[in-house]
């Protein structure tokens, strides 16, 4: 899917799924572009790629938390 | 994480447990590499490895033992890890560097013992980490008493050989740690059943050798005033280096230092231009220990250097690969691991001039002399080395910390106001 899109001119990042989204799927694609749900959907069916869902997180990251694992 | 469960389970795990690091990692992940603006392309294929940190790299261990491959857990950077390749196995670092770990160490270990040895024995104990569940065999050494202690309580639960490291560096010491590595490629190859040969070997050399000049062509890229990559990143990167695939991660490393070069020459740099250059030195820095460079590189700082095992002392000096006996080699490799300027040795000046030369190699404005808390041998020699740096007119700071959370806003305050006194 990852390069799927990149070859379409989408950047997408490669992230750990948020807990919120998934307790059980490794990897999300992270873009900050609402407006181009469509699109990426529209690829996505017409290269035959694979995703479970889109979604959306609405805690935005912090470098200063200052919280560590 | 994607759904391993059935693998982790099949290895013992403490699935109940393990799922507490799994839910914390996403948001501590995010929050420190995720946020960074300007973030190089190419650190996608890291982004990959840290979502898949217990997933891909262990199936890949796991379908290396079905095909009767041995796998054998590191702790440091003198295990020379060329052996073990050459006998086909696969040698990885086993990480220490997580609080999560270190409760599950303290049930065994006294409090006062660094968390780094804590954290590792922990993870095992608890069942926590597929890796220290999946490796065949550890491989201790005796850099410190922590250690060398903590080695007999493992040995109860895994097969562990330790190596003996010499504490000096005199020419009869180096001949001992050959005869240690001897000793090491006997042990190897009765456990794997593969013979070493001078051919088996120089090929393990050049693949760790290629590993390093990787690194090294990284870090050459962050002596560049516009740095095109943060210090997290390089941090990230080196600590990935000790359990990936070291094919693929040269690779994918390469790839990375090409998009680099782009970047240093349109002069783009992921920091503002008043950043102050800090070189980081002390003790290592295991996954997921990103802590101190989160606190420097938001407090006006870009650390561009690292005089850690997590940083130049695992990739600096390769080893010479025109030998053709496995005896030659074997010294060379001894040669080599020697020149690790580790505070477990002693006397230790070698690092010192180290520190000192890289400062003016990376233009430092500052360096940090990390220590974590309870290593003594990093602790007693920080007076050494803070002392050497001010007589060299370097300004430095000396921090003692664990993995805890609760001291991040007083290293903050601390480490901004050192950061802010720094000349232009």
């Amino acid at each position: 899917m990852y390069n799927g899109l990149k070859n379409e001119g989408i950047k997408t990042i490669i992230a750990p799924t948020p807990r919120k989204l998934s307790t059980s799927c490794g990897i999300s694609l992270m873009f900050k572009d609402e407006s181009i749900i469509n699109e990426i959907e529209l690829i996505a069916k017409n290269h035959r790629l694979h995703y479970i869902k889109i979604d959306f997180v609405d805690n935005a990251f912090d470098k200063n938390r200052g919280k560590y694992c | 994480m994607a759904d391993y469960m059935k693998m982790w389970k099949d290895l013992g795990m403490d699935t109940d447990k393990h799922d507490l690091l799994c839910e914390a990692l996403p948001q501590a992940f995010g929050d420190i590499y995720l946020s960074q603006e300007n973030r190089p392309e190419f650190m996608d294929y890291f982004n990959f490895v840290v979502s898949e940190i217990h997933g891909v790299r262990p199936m890949e261990l796991i379908e290396h033992q079905k095909k009767g491959g041995k796998v054998f857990g590191t702790f440091c950077v003198y295990v020379p890890d060329e052996i073990v390749f050459a006998a086909n196995g696969i040698a990885t670092g086993l990480c220490g560097g997580s609080q999560f770990w270190v409760g599950g160490g303290e049930k065994v270990l006294p409090p006062n013992v660094c968390p780094l040895i804590k954290a590792s024995v922990g993870a095992r104990l608890d069942g926590t980490c597929p890796f220290f569940k999946i490796a065949d065999m550890y491989i201790g050494e005796t850099t410190c008493d922590g250690k060398k202690k903590a080695w007999e309580i493992l040995a109860d639960e895994v097969p562990l050989y330790v190596m003996d490291l010499p504490q000096m560096k005199r020419a009869k010491d180096i001949n001992a740690w050959a005869e240690e590595i001897k000793d090491f490629k006997c042990m190897i190859e009765k456990t794997t059943g593969n013979t070493i040969t001078s051919q088996s070997l120089n090929e393990s050399i050049k693949l760790i050798n290629n590993k390093r000049k990787a690194l090294a062509r990284l870090n050459e890229l962050r002596k560049n005033e516009a740095l095109p990559i943060s210090g997290s990143d390089a941090l990230l990167i080196s600590q990935i280096a000790f359990y990936d695939d070291p094919t693929r991660f040269t690779e994918m490393l390469n790839k990375l230092c090409d998009e680099l070069d782009e970047r240093v020459k349109n002069k783009v740099s992921v920091f503002d231009k008043n950043a102050k250059r800090i070189l980081i030195t002390g003790t290592p820095m295991a996954i997921p220990n990103w802590k101190l460079h989160n606190i420097v590189e938001t407090s006006g700082g870009a650390v561009v250097c690292e005089e850690t095992c997590t940083g130049i002392r695992y990739f600096k000096n390769y080893v010479d690969e025109s030998q053709t006996t496995v005896d030659d080699q074997i010294n060379a490799l001894a040669d080599r691991y020697m020149n690790i300027n580790c505070a477990c040795f002693t006397p230790n000046s070698g690092r010192i001039d180290d520190i000192i030369a890289l400062c003016k190699e990376y233009n430092i404005d500052g360096v940090i002399d990390v220590n974590l808390k309870f290593c003594t041998t990093y602790d007693i020699e920080g007076y050494t080395v803070e002392k050497s740096l001010q007589e060299a007119g370097i300004p430095v700071i000396g921090i003692e910390t664990d993995y805890n959370d609760t001291d991040a806003q007083q290293l903050k305050t601390r480490i901004g106001a050192f950061i802010e006194i720094l000349e232009d």
